[in-house]
């Protein structure tokens, strides 16, 4: 499978920046440097990408506001706004 | 191994707890026996909300209201969190005609003491921002409340425990037993276990009730009402309170029978929303039906159009035992001396569970009964065969 | 309401196997993947690697890939099959909802991965297998700087291969079980020679990379602030038990793990095809008939979705359940041939590599056993003790299953959990009921119209 050089602009928490065109929000977000997705509801732990394939469902992030979207399952656009989950207590 | 009991009580739904309960209370020796695990059946597919504006003032009412008294009661006196809550509830109105028939309403309870504030559309807006512009407006029932079913039948059945009543689960009553010769009596059950010997045999299967009482010779009324609930995960909390549709504004057509659909929304305490809800009779099949949760979405949208972005994580049915005048029956069988029955409740099962079981015990422990009483007695379908005189639906 | 001779529910290699098989008799198929792209998990995973060959089976899948688009083949990509009335499929695709009315039904929705609960399993870092190949063959992403592996079976190696065809660092491969265990399993070997040469060229590239690779070893625990930074490797003895004494504490950014595969059910499970448990084919799988017919007419099931054995039996089986379907029954002999030493072979690796059960005690009480509800074994194991020996029990007395996984991943834990703890077999344990969606969807999809 030949690499996409093909790169577009998103939003990651606020900041702009550029992913490969054809990646998963979980692959941008790791490439980006954001290895912690979410925290969790009752104990805000982190969590990340764990199985990958969308039967988890620990990878959720918001993306254009929406909430709870898998990034494992979900390909990047252009313009897309993805925002992590932070943990309220830091 | 046989062993004996003050009191049986079949079924370990809400109901059946609630029983144990209040006899246990009062110093008797309570045996529960439960065929599958505690809270099994109804108990753990509905909505929690106990209201008081679905009741018809009269006895359906006065039943209501000593419930909820019983309900803060036990709050304070279980151990145990049971997701109770004084969350009041709201009635929606789509229409005009609904708004009159929310303001008789708020006149009837005004009427037994209970709070009742019509909302125009504007004030209903204030108070849940995220309902759609287009309504006719709201009553609040602010006295209304909210518990979580598991939780409470799992509660009151270890208070009763801890009083010494013995709670047997996975096995079923195979029969009853009966005193000798031509008397009637009922003197105790049969299980897989080995017999149970009592002076008072308690009915609390919901919907299943039926099954039970055949066992004694009698035949019931009381028939499987279906009702569907979807699940949606919703962060941060959209809706302040339990929100209702005024009416069943939706019919589903099915294969069998039309099904009746009007907006139940309910916040649990761990952040999921509960959604409702649905009427049909189709038995005993629990299969979530396709079209019945399609239109319970298309109502949730409707009223509430943000949620149309939360996610829909599961849905289940349950079956409300459904009797044909809309009350419970409660209370002894004549044709079987020993025999009680707690059934019958339809979709009032968590709210009358508390009265259900003090007056099981009042029964059973020859105290002085409310006047109420009478309107539930089994006996009313007489004998109990499924036909009265005066059947209301 | 659309209609379709054949409905194939996943585009893995049995998937396309039926769905090419299918169409070719001349039937109207529709080939539906939650996925962008067909393919299935298992061409996600393949690609460039380290070995010098492609593996027969991922040939015999590109090849029937390469027959789509098909004229006969309405191919229903990022499209999620949520629900199932009779033979009535309620989808959710990227244009909306609508119903697909089947004649006929083929699952082949595959498998996912089990990987036993440890202390600090849930940190950010700690992954599967698969995930680690998905990051690295199709989007070229490494997981991490320092990555350890530890599980058992065959997709460890796979996994390794991958990660090195990239340059990964990887600081250690271990392997749970013991090589003396595999010897009486020589025979399952015959017939499945190219197999064998697969894994031989995965330990050629290891050995390759000086990678340190050891069995009977597993990690036990994994630390860190905010996301994995030390794992905790152990030997295990012959019955998988941790040795005391024989704990490393390593440094590492990333670990992967996988012990095999569990059959995804959920939709055989709601169409209400009867279910067996086998513990040499991953848990619970549909009882099916030589045809591979569950026990719902007309539903059949293909592939990993009924039993785990790798991408070279799901395509056999998807050929047959089709073959079956277009009632060229005289196909089916020969086809049914090939596939029984290819059983055999997934017998003996599902029984090799099989998790030891004693694996469930490294969870500490305090180690997350369902990860959506956050909910810890201690919490479980005195459910259990309480007399809660069933799934459906455990959901019942505590706040277990229910968020929006749906027990997928703790389900197969539970299951291990109580069997460790009442000493009964798994199956005792029974499932978690599926209700619709079967995954979540948006209450808005829910309450659209359907598309006519």
């Amino acid at each position: 499978m030949t690499q996409q050089m093909i790169l577009e602009s998103i939003e990651i928490n606020d900041q702009s920046v550029q992913a490969s065109a054809g990646q998963s929000v979980a692959a941008a977000l790791l490439a980006a440097g954001v290895r912690i997705f979410r925290h969790t509801p009752e104990e805000r732990a982190p969590r990340s990408i764990f199985c990958g394939m969308g039967t988890c469902f620990d990878c959720l992030v918001t993306i254009d506001g929406i909430p709870n979207q898998r990034a494992c399952m979900t390909r990047i656009q252009p313009g897309m706004r993805i925002r992590t989950i932070p943990n309220e207590n830091d | 191994m046989n062993t004996t009991a003050d009191a049986i009580i079949i079924g370990g739904g809400i109901v059946g707890a609630a029983c144990a309960y209040y006899l246990s209370e009062r110093g008797l020796a309570v045996h529960l026996i439960e065929r599958d695990f505690p809270a099994s059946g109804t108990s753990r597919a509905c909505d929690g909300l106990i209201l008081q504006w679905d009741k018809l003032p009269g006895a359906e009412l006065s039943l209501g209201l000593a419930s909820q008294k019983l309900w803060r009661d036990l709050a304070a006196e279980l151990d145990a969190e049971i997701g109770f809550e004084q969350a009041g509830t709201i009635f929606l109105a789509e229409q005009a005609d609904q708004m009159e028939a929310g303001k008789e309403k708020a006149n009837a309870l005004s009427a037994s003491g209970q709070r009742a504030e019509v909302l125009t559309p504007g004030e209903l807006r204030e108070l849940e921002p995220e309902l759609a512009l287009d309504l006719a407006g709201g009553v609040l029932f602010p006295d209304d409340l909210q518990v979580d079913p598991r939780r409470a039948t799992l509660a009151m059945l270890a208070a009763a425990r801890r009083r010494g009543a013995r709670i047997t689960t996975g096995e079923a009553v195979l029969n009853f037993q009966r005193a000798p010769g031509d008397n009637p009596a009922i003197t105790g059950v049969i299980t897989p276990g080995g017999s149970i010997a009592a002076a008072h045999v308690i009915c609390a299967a919901g919907v299943w009730s039926a099954e039970i009482t055949q066992l004694a010779g009698l035949s019931l009324p009381i028939r499987p009402r279906k009702g569907h609930i979807l699940v949606s995960d919703i962060r941060p909390k959209k809706i302040h309170h339990p929100l209702l549709e005024g009416g069943y504004a939706t019919t589903v057509q099915l294969a069998a029978e039309d099904v009746q659909v009007a907006l139940v929304a309910e916040m649990t305490a761990s952040g999921s929303l509960l959604l409702g809800s649905s009427r049909e009779f189709a038995g005993f099949d629990r299969r979530v039906s396709l079209a019945v949760i399609r239109a319970i979405a298309q109502r949730a949208a409707r009223f509430l159009p943000h949620l149309a972005h939360s996610s829909v994580i599961r849905s289940y049915a349950g079956l409300r035992p459904w009797s044909p005048d809309h009350l419970p029956l409660i209370g002894p069988c004549e044709q079987a001396p020993g025999f009680y029955l707690a059934s019958g409740h339809e979709g009032a099962g968590i709210g009358l569970a508390p009265i259900t079981g003090k007056l099981i015990a009042d029964w059973v422990t020859g105290a002085a009964l409310p006047p109420y009483a009478n309107a539930v007695l089994p006996d009313r379908f007489d004998p109990i065969k499924g036909s009265k005189t005066n059947v209301l639906i | 309401m659309k209609t379709t001779d054949l409905a194939v529910i996943g585009a893995g290699p049995g998937g396309l196997a039926a769905a090419i098989t299918a169409a070719q008799a001349g039937l109207r198929v529709t080939l539906i993947d939650e996925s962008p792209r067909p393919g299935g998990q298992y061409l996600r995973g393949t690609g460039r690697q380290a070995t010098q060959s492609i593996p027969r089976a991922e040939q015999r899948t590109r090849a029937f890939l390469q027959q789509l688009p098909h004229p006969h083949i309405d191919l229903q990509t990022g499209t999620l099959v949520w629900g199932i009335d009779d033979r009535t499929l309620a989808l959710h695709g990227p244009n909306g909802n609508f119903n697909l009315q089947a004649e006929q039904i083929i699952i082949a929705t595959g498998g996912r991965e089990l990987v036993p609960p440890f202390p600090g399993w849930t940190l950010p870092g700690v992954m599967t297998l698969g995930a680690a190949q998905i990051l690295t063959k199709e989007y070229g992403l490494l997981p991490g700087k320092r990555i350890a592996l530890a599980g058992s079976g065959p997709l460890l190696l796979a996994a390794a291969s991958a990660l090195l065809a990239k340059d990964a660092r990887i600081i250690a491969i271990l392997e749970a079980t013991h090589p003396g265990a595999w010897l009486p399993h020589v025979n399952a070997l015959w017939g499945n020679f190219n197999r064998l040469l697969e894994g031989n060229a995965y330990l050629r590239t290891i050995q390759r990379h000086k990678i340190p690779y050891r069995f009977g070893q597993t990690v036990i625990q994994a630390t860190g602030k905010g996301q994995l930074e030390y794992i905790v490797t152990a030997k295990l003895d012959p019955r998988g038990r941790p040795v005391p004494g024989s704990e490393k504490e390593i440094a590492a950014d990333t670990l992967c793990l996988g012990f095999g595969l569990i059959p995804n059910t959920e939709l055989a499970q709601l169409a209400e095809c009867q279910h067996e448990y086998s513990t040499t084919r991953g848990g619970w799988v549909p009882a099916r008939d030589k045809y591979l017919q569950t026990s719902q007419p007309g539903i059949y099931a293909v592939g990993e979705a009924a039993g785990v054995g790798g991408a070279d039996m799901a395509l056999m089986e998807g050929q047959i359940a089709a073959l079956a379907i277009t009632r060229r029954f005289n196909q089916i002999p020969a086809l049914q041939r090939q596939l029984r030493p290819l059983r055999r072979f997934a017998v003996m690796l599902n029984t090799l590599f099989a998790p030891p059960l004693a694996l469930n005690t490294l969870a500490s009480d305090e180690t997350i056993i369902c990860r959506c509800q956050e909910v810890r074994a201690g919490e479980i194991r005195q459910a259990v003790r309480q007399g809660n020996h069933t799934l459906g029990g455990l959901k019942n007395s505590i706040h277990i299953g229910q968020g929006q996984c749906q027990g997928r991943t703790c389900g197969p834990l539970l299951t291990r959990l109580i069997a460790s703890q009442t000493h009964e077999p798994p199956e005792a344990a029974g499932q978690f009921r599926p209700r619709p969606p079967l995954k979540p969807i948006s209450l808005g999809a829910l309450a659209q119209e359907q598309r006519p």
